[in-house]
């Protein structure tokens, strides 16, 4: 018997080790060699930038595809602009749930792209670093960015990175539909949207052809509250403000477009923002979109024709859009933190590099010297979005902002365009929830 | 007799009429992946749905694979999912085994605590997962205490062993042995035959259908994983298929054709190995088939 | 057991040796289950402690945990998203793990009794299974579509006027069951498919000779000899309904109005979009409590125990 449990175990011994040994013998002893001469060299390095040979610095992003060529495209200019760094773009898909763990083992990027609402959490977290100091040494100007931008990267008057991209929701409109109907100027306040939705919508008995214009984002929201003179939160950022006399207004106003005039049907795009397009198709004559669907149009949409305005003003004439698009961070765990800033100096505050990303990525660059360029201030696509941003504002930099959005206001919008509550419940419901749980995402 | 026959043969038409239409609905998304995957820029965005195309492309397969080594990933990831495999055919069966067939003090104890471990949802033991790996005592230059080093971080080691042995496996081997007679290793001991030549020549031949599906399932789990390998691995020579083409997506826009090209090679290997796999799944129905 | 007890009683000279086998066969069965066991104790156990030791502190991954005892379970008492997640995950638990069960047996039943072109229906069958999340979602929605969807097409034949499917807060969740039932079937049916392998012969063949009938052959055969079967199938699927995410998450991101959010959603969300992992923790654990308890009920219901 004792034998029998001996040669058991040994058989079970030996499995593990053959899948020990096959798996990850040397795989293991590898990595070690490897984090081990990168640290050593990492104090080095810092001290020494000029002389010795290049400092490596990983770029994380989560941009795959076209994407990912662009950021190449980049990397290898830069690295070919001087001796010192050579940097390398590493796809990361599900970048922050890796960087949350990468953060707490030493495995920093160098420099990480950045979507830049992210930063009211983590800048207070210590695992960004913040730039003044390079700023202040290398003579980088904040003002010479699109200043909402940078407010957006900015926490406790300490900037965590520079905007690499700039973008705002305006109105794309199909000409050829505007032409068929007869109108001849695209709409510059919410009356006139409302006109010509009613022209442009299509209903073949309980069928909807072709909606006038699109009213399938609740979370667009925040941009229409400020057409209507209001705003999202009270001054201090403590307590949601929506549920006001401007927040009636745009409820009032989504009912009589989708319940009153019809010129859309609840879940009517359901579906076709993957894959295949509504505006695209032609289904939809209006909708509320940004500089980013410009090179998805332009690769699929081989019979779309259209235009672009920047949002129609609300009934008293203000004007209201949010700006939002990404930015370059330092981590706090990076070891070259120094070649990580010179990477970020050479492609965002050097107006010919700023422009040359825009241009091969069809973004628009977040320093205002590159959007000057022709390419942009020319371009009849371009130019709505750049009068957008000039009043364009950002989501408030409260931590709990966009959880407040996601979990209190825009499942009541929907339940509100479903017409299964009223303006009034509607805007209350979401005030509440709204209130508790910006408290209870105060950073302590 | 006669009328039997026939019976037969309209339950038959019946029953394959069915089961031709659920199969239509089953099948229908795939076939739409393989369609997007060959179909032109130019043709993909159309209303109604195109469910035919008349001009086909292989441009979504070629950007696909070129930005991508693809061979180097393809075999990491086959070398993970086959240890899946090995790992929890033989610890899943001989644990599962031991369950259902034999007899010691807190079987039923420990076995409901095994299961209660799946109950807690993964995505809050990850980060404690992800720290005990990282400060695992003696290896990847820990220390003792499990300080100064990456402990199994970025290695092979961290994806194959917390999974070595998943409840999943003991819990489904259980099941099958538990629906296999006791006799036969009654008599077996009363013959003098050792427990693991009991469970390893009596028992074990029986389950190869449960076999066959446990392979399928955890061959497929491993080579469909994604959030954990992307998480542990940072060396790029270590990536799995699914950290490469896990999304063509960049900017709010998703390249569908890249992205279905991908997904259906990364589909193939266990398109192949269901089909090797399946033929268990009819061994020994030759009698109830026909009676019918 | 009764076996060998009548074997003792009956043969007084076997009976040491049938004592020193009960010993051995203990001392193996522990060899058994080691490997599984430490690397359970290990990987799994070890971090679901720590995870419910969380569930008491503020934590945000990126600076040490602090302790803060009960607040956050308080603070759960209170959140009433939380009970409207566990409304819907209960409903879709109900909806799903029956029709999961039949659904998957009787294909499973019906492709074991053909003859011809099995092998093709079983892989034609397993094929949700192994296409892309991404492309399943993605499809599914657009046949889910009010104006363009098949579905609702169908349905117009006929002269009903479709609902709007997925856009709906009142058929969002049932939209998603079909959809999670259509991916489920594939694995389910290959468990099943495994089990009705099991069932010898010979009880179908005696039955018949008596005189029984297809359905008396299936409740009185079939269905009682696939019983440890069903109680994985049923165990599994529940845990996992019950953990409902990736699907809801894909083709209506826990809309509209909250229909489709589920408990795991709201542990995701704040644990990574709100970095309040020990709050994410607590709802967990309570979310674990109730899984802990249904399993135990429909182990009591199954008589898994009594099988021992």
């Amino acid at each position: 018997m004792k034998k029998r449990i001996l040669s058991l175990v040994t058989v079970i011994l030996v499995i593990s080790m053959l899948v020990a040994l096959a798996g990850c013998g040397g795989n293991t002893s590898a990595g070690d060699t490897t984090s081990a001469v990168e640290s050593s060299t990492t104090t080095e390095a810092t001290k020494t930038v000029a002389d010795s040979k290049p400092v490596e610095i990983t770029y994380w992003g989560d941009w795959a595809g076209e994407g990912q060529k662009q950021f190449e495209v980049m990397m290898k200019a830069f690295n070919e602009s001087q001796t010192n760094v050579v940097a390398k773009y590493v796809v990361t898909q599900d970048m922050i749930t890796k960087f949350l763990t990468a953060a707490s083992s030493g495995q920093s990027p160098d420099i990480m792209f950045w979507d830049r609402w992210r930063t009211s959490l983590y800048a207070p977290k210590g695992v960004l670093h913040p730039i003044d100091e390079y700023m202040t040494k290398d003579n980088v100007k904040a003002e010479d960015f699109y200043t909402e931008a940078v407010k957006e990267l900015t926490y406790k008057d300490k900037v965590y990175g520079l905007p690499l991209t700039v973008d705002a929701r305006a109105l794309f409109y199909n000409k050829k539909l505007f032409a068929e109907n007869g109108i001849t100027t695209p709409p510059t306040t919410w009356e006139e949207l409302n006109e010509a939705a009613k022209k442009l919508t299509v209903w073949n008995g309980k069928k909807l052809e072709r909606a006038g214009m699109s009213m399938q984002d609740a979370g667009l929201f925040s941009m229409w509250i400020q057409q209507a003179g209001g705003s999202m939160l009270s001054d201090d950022g403590t307590k949601t403000a929506f549920n006001s006399e401007a927040g009636l207004t745009v409820l009032n106003y989504w009912k009589k477009m989708v319940m009153e005039d019809k010129v859309y049907k609840v879940g009517f795009e359901s579906g076709l923002d993957k894959g295949t397009d509504a505006f695209a198709t032609g289904k939809i004559a209006m909708t509320y979109s940004g500089p980013w669907m410009l090179s998805t149009y332009k690769n699929y949409g081989k019979d779309l024709e259209f235009g672009i305005v920047p949002p129609p003003a609300g009934p008293n004439g203000n004007k209201g859009a949010g700006i939002g698009g990404f930015g370059l961070v330092i981590p706090e765990g990076s070891k070259h933190k120094a070649e990580a800033w010179e990477l970020m100096k050479w492609w965002l505050t050097v107006p010919e590099n700023a422009a040359m990303y825009g241009k091969t990525s069809l973004n628009i660059p977040g320093l205002k010297a590159a959007t000057l360029d022709n390419f942009y201030s020319g371009d009849e696509l371009y130019k709505p979005f750049l009068e957008t941003f000039e009043f364009a504002k950002i989501r408030p930099t409260v931590s709990g902002y966009s959880t407040m959005e996601e979990k209190a206001l825009i499942p009541n919008l929907q339940l509100f365009l479903e017409g299964k509550q009223s303006a009034e419940d509607t805007l209350k419901k979401a005030q509440e929830l709204g209130d508790k749980v910006l408290l209870e995402n105060v950073i302590k | 007799m006669k009328l039997n026959t026939r019976k037969n043969v309209i339950g038959n038409s019946i029953l394959y009429l069915i089961l031709t239409i659920f199969a239509i609905v089953m099948i229908l998304p795939f076939y739409w992946t393989i369609l997007t995957s060959i179909r032109y820029n130019e043709d993909m965005f159309s209303l109604p749905i195109k469910w035919f195309i008349t001009r086909i492309t292989f441009e979504h397969y070629v950007s696909a694979f070129t930005t991508v080594p693809y061979a180097k990933y393809f075999g990491n990831s086959l070398f993970l999912a086959t240890m899946g495999v090995l790992t929890n055919l033989f610890f899943g069966s001989l644990g599962g085994y031991a369950f259902a067939k034999l007899k010691f003090r807190g079987k039923n104890a420990i076995f409901k605590v095994l299961l209660s471990s799946i109950m807690v949802p993964g995505i809050v033991t990850m980060i404690p997962q992800f720290l005990l790996l990282k400060n695992f005592p003696m290896v990847g230059g820990n220390n003792i205490l499990g300080s100064g080093g990456i402990g199994f971080l970025n290695s092979y080691w961290a994806i194959i062993l917390p999974g070595a042995a998943g409840a999943f496996a003991v819990f489904l081997m259980r099941q099958f042995f538990l629906s296999l007679p006791d006799d036969l290793a009654e008599s077996a001991r009363i013959e003098g035959a050792g427990e693991f030549r009991i469970f390893w020549n009596i028992y074990l031949p029986l389950t190869k259908p449960a076999l066959a599906a446990l392979s399928i399932f955890t061959f497929q789990g491993g080579w469909n994983n994604f959030m954990w390998p992307m998480i542990i691995l940072s060396d790029p020579e270590k990536y799995t298929i699914q950290m490469a083409l896990q999304s063509f997506s960049f900017n709010h826009a998703t390249e569908y054709g890249p992205m279905m090209a991908a997904s259906i090679v990364a589909t193939l290997p266990i398109f192949i190995l269901f089909i090797f796999a399946q033929k268990y799944f009819v061994q020994g129905i030759a009698f109830a088939g026909i009676k019918g | 057991m009764t076996d060998i007890q009548g074997a003792i009683i009956r043969d007084k000279s076997k009976k040491i040796k049938i004592s020193r086998n009960a010993r051995s066969q203990e001392v193996m069965a522990y060899i058994f289950i080691a490997a599984p066991l430490a690397l359970f104790l290990i990987f799994t156990c070890y971090p679901v402690f720590r995870a419910f030791y969380l569930s008491f502190t503020q934590y945000d991954i990126l600076t040490p945990a602090k302790w803060t005892g009960l607040e956050n379970y308080k603070r759960l008492l209170h959140d009433e998203l939380f009970y409207i997640t566990l409304k819907n995950v209960f409903l879709y638990v109900l909806m799903y793990v029956p029709s999961m069960i039949i659904v998957s047996l009787s294909i499973a039943m019906a492709l074991n009794k053909i003859q011809y072109a099995a092998t093709t229906y079983r892989v034609i069958y397993y094929m949700p299974g192994l296409t892309s999340s991404i492309a399943a979602a993605t499809v599914w929605i657009w046949l889910l579509n009010p104006e363009y969807g098949i579905v609702n097409q169908i349905l117009g034949y006929i002269g009903i006027v479709g609902p709007t499917w997925l856009a709906n807060s009142s058929t969002a969740l049932v939209s998603i069951v079909i959809v999670t039932v259509w991916q489920g079937i594939g694995g389910n049916m290959v468990i099943y498919l495994a089990g009705l392998q099991g069932i010898p012969d010979y009880l179908y063949e005696s039955a018949s000779l008596d005189g029984a009938n297809k359905l008396s052959l299936f409740r009185y055969i079939t269905w009682p000899a696939l019983k440890p079967t069903t109680f994985f199938v049923v165990t599994m699927s529940m845990i996992g309904a019950f953990q409902l995410f990736d699907q809801a998450f894909a083709m209506t991101q826990g809309g509209p109005g909250n229909a489709t959010k589920t408990p795991v959603y709201l542990i995701y969300t704040s644990g990574f979009n709100e970095l309040q992992m020990g709050y994410a923790s607590t709802m967990a654990f309570v979310l674990f409590l109730i899984i802990l308890t249904i399993s135990m009920i429909n182990m009591k219901i199954n008589g898994e125990n009594s099988i021992n």
